[in-house]
């Protein structure tokens, strides 16, 4: 009994969040029926292109089709190994620069200037120096995602509570102790906040650098599907980035309420992150 | 000369500590350096990495170009306006979202929704929608804006402080005081930081649009000198894009202090 209350009580909960995007797509469905356009079809047929394009294989592969795994693994793929070079030079580089000051202060400019290059401008740089590969996506997705985390773990080290520590300082602390127990969870927070924001970064970057050269990915299929005017299709690869998007975002947030648990400003950073 | 008292002894030769400055500009030219020392060993091909020099040279003709210079008021141009359009719409929409309990929630999950799909996305039917021109880059622009300066007009009525509110109501002020001096008030900084990040966003997906399809702008000639392989326009040209977008950055940075000071006190973080 109770079961079923509290089932009815997530379903009238869900619809409070979700009605107004439902309504919103119903507007969508009939306003594109009645227009009938070419470019921006109705939104059930892009559902249904959905499916057939990446959900129409067999048990044994998920039921992700042979479409998925030929042009969504090669941009996952570009996306992580772009990420992760991110992520270990952002945060090694970061807590040097935050530890060693002169070198923080020698380096902020050059930082200044890296972040304020609109990341995508590189993209006729990238293609000189690495051709038409998957590396130079993964160059590009590497860059624009490593100014956010550098810049969060500097700041999440600089920012080390005074108090907390003085007094490891004053409890002679093992370099190690004092760099495990003190000053890395002392900076997560920031840092993870970091990444969370350059995970969106990496699947534009993903995206926007595979529009423009590539071989293979979901931004080539969308270029691919565009030049022979199959816009249902074109559609439905949005709509999987969308749900990566989110996916990733779910992820997240579900990382940031398990590890940062302890902190009592997680909440509210995580919040923020956006 | 007066000096401050510095612990006696051999080693603690009295050094001040090199002021950040300095260390900066020493970073600076330290860049150069390495990056005239990469081109001249060899270890770079001059294709693909023209020497610092010849850098600052084109920089120098650029800035002086009329035609270049005309490009870049046309990718402003297309800045200014979706910035424009997008915040015009969305703070009073975000403001009346949040301001209502019951919308709150619905409308967010409609915004989380929209803004998960990156607007480059869309650029192969914007180009068939609108063209190549101005409109294309603005509708992109917008559509990327709209969702962060919302949320954060959302957010910051949300956030307003449900004691003040109370005490106001109970001082007897009618909607529109409460509204004024204290949702908005209490609403400020968080727009501010919509908008500051908004217009670091704008640049970039107006910039990108420009490489990847439109007819006129910085990018288009930053990849007409690609073509012709001219990477030392080349890197010119992106520098000038990296300071346009540090003076874009910091002038929302400071417009933001100056206008709602109150916000930095209040979070007490600087980003």
């Amino acid at each position: 009994m109770s079961r079923v209350r509290g089932l009815l009580r997530g379903l009238v909960r869900a619809a409070q969040w979700l009605w107004l995007l439902a309504v919103l797509l119903v507007v969508w469905e009939v306003v594109a029926r009645q227009a009938e356009s070419l470019f921006i079809p109705p939104f059930s047929r892009i559902v249904v292109a959905f499916v057939d394009n990446w959900l129409s294989g067999d048990p044994a592969s998920l039921f992700l089709s042979d479409q998925f795994w030929a042009d969504v693994l090669p941009s996952l793929a570009r996306l992580a190994a772009g990420y992760g070079l991110a992520c270990a030079i952002g945060v090694v580089v970061g807590i040097v620069l935050g530890v060693w000051h002169q070198a923080g202060a020698f380096l902020n400019p050059l930082i200044r200037l890296g972040m304020s290059v609109p990341v995508t401008m590189l993209l006729p740089i990238a293609i000189v120096f690495f051709g038409i590969t998957s590396g130079m996506n993964v160059s590009l997705i590497a860059l624009g995602c490593l100014w956010p985390i550098l810049v969060n773990t500097y700041d999440g080290v600089r920012g080390l509570d005074t108090v907390v520590t003085t007094t490891a300082l004053s409890m002679r602390l093992s370099r190690r102790r004092y760099f495990l127990s003190v000053l890395l969870p002392g900076a997560s927070p920031s840092i993870i906040a970091g990444m969370r924001i350059s995970i969106g970064i990496a699947l534009v970057l993903m995206v926007i650098s595979e529009l423009y050269a590539a071989t293979s990915g979901l931004g080539f299929y969308i270029v691919e599907q565009q030049k022979l005017f199959r816009f249902p299709e074109l559609w439905s690869a949005i709509l999987l980035v969308a749900l990566l998007g989110i996916l990733f975002n779910a992820a997240f947030a579900l990382l940031e309420r398990s590890a940062l648990r302890w902190h009592r400003g997680a909440k509210a950073g995580s919040e923020r992150a956006s | 000369m007066t000096t401050v008292a510095q612990p006696a002894g051999p080693v603690a030769q009295a050094r001040r500590p090199t002021p950040t400055w300095v260390l900066g500009t020493a970073g600076v030219v330290t860049m150069f350096v390495v990056w005239d020392l990469l081109v001249r060993s060899g270890a770079v091909s001059r294709d693909s990495l023209p020497y610092p020099g010849d850098t600052l040279a084109r920089l120098a003709e650029l800035l002086t170009d009329p035609l270049f210079l005309g490009q870049v008021v046309q990718t402003l141009w297309a800045w200014v306006i979706s910035m424009l359009v997008a915040s015009v719409v969305a703070v009073p929409l975000g403001l009346a979202l949040g301001y209502f309990a019951t919308l709150y929630r619905p409308a967010s999950a409609v915004v989380h929704a929209a803004r998960s799909v990156p607007s480059s996305a869309f650029l192969p039917v914007a180009i068939l929608l609108f063209g190549l021109g101005t409109q294309m880059k603005v509708s992109l622009s917008v559509y990327a804006v709209f969702w962060p300066i919302l949320l954060n007009a959302m957010y910051g009525v949300r956030d307003a402080e449900p004691l003040m509110l109370t005490a106001g109501r109970s001082m007897g002020w009618g909607q529109r005081r409460l509204l004024t001096r204290i949702v908005l008030p209490s609403a400020a900084p968080a727009i501010a930081t919509g908008l500051r990040v908004a217009s670091s966003t704008a640049l970039i997906v107006v910039l990108s649009a420009e490489l990847l399809g439109a007819t006129s702008g910085v990018g288009t000639v930053i990849t007409t000198y690609q073509e012709a392989q001219r990477p030392d326009y080349v890197y010119a040209g992106i520098l000038i894009v990296g300071i346009l977008g540090m003076l874009i950055y910091y002038g929302f940075h400071f417009a933001e202090r100056l206008l709602v000071p109150w916000g930095h006190a209040q979070r007490g973080e600087g980003r």
